[in-house]
């Protein structure tokens, strides 16, 4: 896990889009604004004890972050969704804890990367 | 990872058919991203957020044909496979193709979609060229499925039109595969049924026009119908004759006895009929004739006018027969009598035939069949 973004996905994003770079912005937001509804989710499965929410929040923020190159939160929220779906997380708010930490990190390093971009 | 970009693959399959693709997937990244991508390739996206909206969609005519569906598994509010098992149960939607969006860890799942019906499936980590080949396969799929669906739907409106002009057993055979070689000719053993009227002639010639016509109407309706509840091949309605043939072109095993019971049903339905037109002052009856050999059967006329119909002794004599009864009188010749119950008919001696060098052996259905007296009992002791 060293950086939040993997840059070879991100680009291959950049690419599936045929390099139209207004719609990786819209696509990063759409992550990003439904990324902070995943983690309210989490929050509230976690006070509810509620597995199966907090199994298809994190579920659904997965493969949003496999997309855009968040592949270590990915994986914290592929482990979170097995760990719902087996039945018990002990750990939860410690793991949804990580995941809002990585998705933090993941936010900032893709607003950064438009800023990099946007004198050009 | 990726290999194409869009422009590149635009290049590659333009012209490709152009679909509507429905998008089922709870994350609005996957669903931006897919219906963003489809419309790049020249499809028109739809989106649904999870199965139950999907369904919703497609029930609704408002929305149109949808050619394709892209469908998430893990979804709250009805999940992949829920959806998927009530796209598959829907008469209406269960030849829509589906493509099943998985994740890498989720193949098992996968696995499971395809064995519920599922035609493909897709990687969430969507690369375009993947995306628009499986799309491009589906959507293949589906137009041939519904050009199957419009040609059936052809086919059964042709033979339901056929059927009001020839037999449903002929009208079903044109349309079948094995339809040219059977109607080109081939021989079987048949049982033919004739079955014309006594005075038709003179009846004729003394009643008026319209009353012959309507008579004829009525005539035909009653034979008519007993020959397709008998499941007879009516060869042709001429005037006051019919021809029927059995175990041809459809295999009745028991094609003797079947033809004596239609023959018995006629004569027992053409009283009532007879005993109206007798107050009428017209004396009208049928007489027939049933014979069982190996016939010719298959499509008889010229370019632009066929029949079908058979060729052979059975056929000539069963009208041979039909001209020897008398009033409500069925005769049998001996191949057929000998393959039916015998308590059904008894000889009535040896005719000459025109036709035949030899007197043959002939039977007369009794008057009182198995079935007449069985009602008889029923109907109360006899003192």
């Amino acid at each position: 896990m060293t950086d939040p973004i993997d840059a070879a996905v991100f680009a291959a994003l950049v690419e599936m889009t045929g390099g139209e770079i207004d719609f990786v912005d819209e696509l990063v937001d759409t992550y990003l604004e439904d990324g902070r509804n995943q983690l309210d989710a989490m929050r509230a499965a976690v006070a509810a004890e509620d597995d199966r929410s907090l199994g298809r929040a994190a579920h659904s923020l997965k493969s949003g972050s496999l997309n855009v190159g968040a592949m270590g939160l990915g994986e914290l929220c592929r482990a979170l969704e097995e760990a719902a779906r087996s039945g018990s997380v002990p750990d939860a708010s410690e793991r949804v804890a990580a995941i809002d930490a990585g998705f933090d990190g993941a936010r900032r390093e893709l607003l950064a990367e438009r800023e990099h971009r946007a004198p050009r | 990872m990726k290999e194409h970009d869009i422009g590149e693959l635009e290049r590659i399959d333009a012209g490709a058919l152009a679909g509507r693709v429905l998008v089922v997937d709870d994350t609005p990244f996957n669903r931006q991203l897919l219906t963003r991508l489809l419309v790049k390739i020249g499809h028109q996206p739809l989106e649904a957020a999870d199965g139950r909206a999907a369904l919703a969609l497609l029930r609704d005519p408002a929305t149109g044909p949808v050619d394709v569906i892209l469908l998430d598994i893990v979804m709250p509010e009805m999940d992949g496979y829920e959806t998927l098992a009530a796209l598959k149960a829907d008469e209406a939607l269960r030849d829509i193709p589906v493509i099943v969006i998985s994740g890498v860890d989720e193949l098992d799942s996968v696995v499971r979609c395809i064995a519920m019906g599922a035609a493909d499936y897709l990687p969430k980590t969507v690369d375009p060229a993947i995306l628009r080949a499986r799309i491009a396969a589906s959507l293949g799929q589906k137009r041939l499925r519904d050009q199957e669906r419009a040609l059936l739907e052809t086919i059964d409106r042709q033979r339901a039109q056929l059927a009001r002009f020839l037999s449903p057993q002929v009208a079903a055979l044109v349309s079948s595969p094995d339809g040219e070689a059977m109607l080109a000719g081939h021989r079987r053993e048949i049982t033919a049924m004739f079955c014309d009227l006594r005075n038709f002639t003179t009846f004729s010639e003394t009643a008026e026009p319209e009353e012959v016509l309507g008579f004829l109407r009525l005539y035909h309706a009653t034979l008519g119908a007993l020959v397709v509840a008998h499941e007879g091949t009516l060869e042709h309605f001429a005037g006051d004759g019919i021809m029927v043939f059995f175990n041809d072109p459809v295999l009745q095993e028991d094609h003797a006895h079947r033809s004596v019971q239609l023959a018995l049903d006629i004569r027992e339905k053409f009283k009532g009929i007879s005993a109206e037109w007798r107050r009428r002052g017209h004396v009208l009856e049928v007489g027939i004739g049933i014979a069982t050999g190996y016939a010719t059967m298959g499509r008889i006329g010229f370019e632009g006018r066929y029949d079908y119909g058979g060729v052979g002794n059975a056929i000539i004599m069963a009208s041979r027969l039909s001209g020897e009864a008398v009033a409500g009188q069925i005769l049998l010749a001996a191949r057929t009598y000998a393959a039916i119950d015998e308590a059904l008919a008894e000889p009535v001696g040896e005719r000459r035939l025109k036709g035949f060098s030899r007197p043959i052996p002939v039977y007369a259905a009794r008057s009182k069949g198995p079935d007449a007296s069985a009602r008889a009992a029923a109907s109360g002791p006899i003192t």
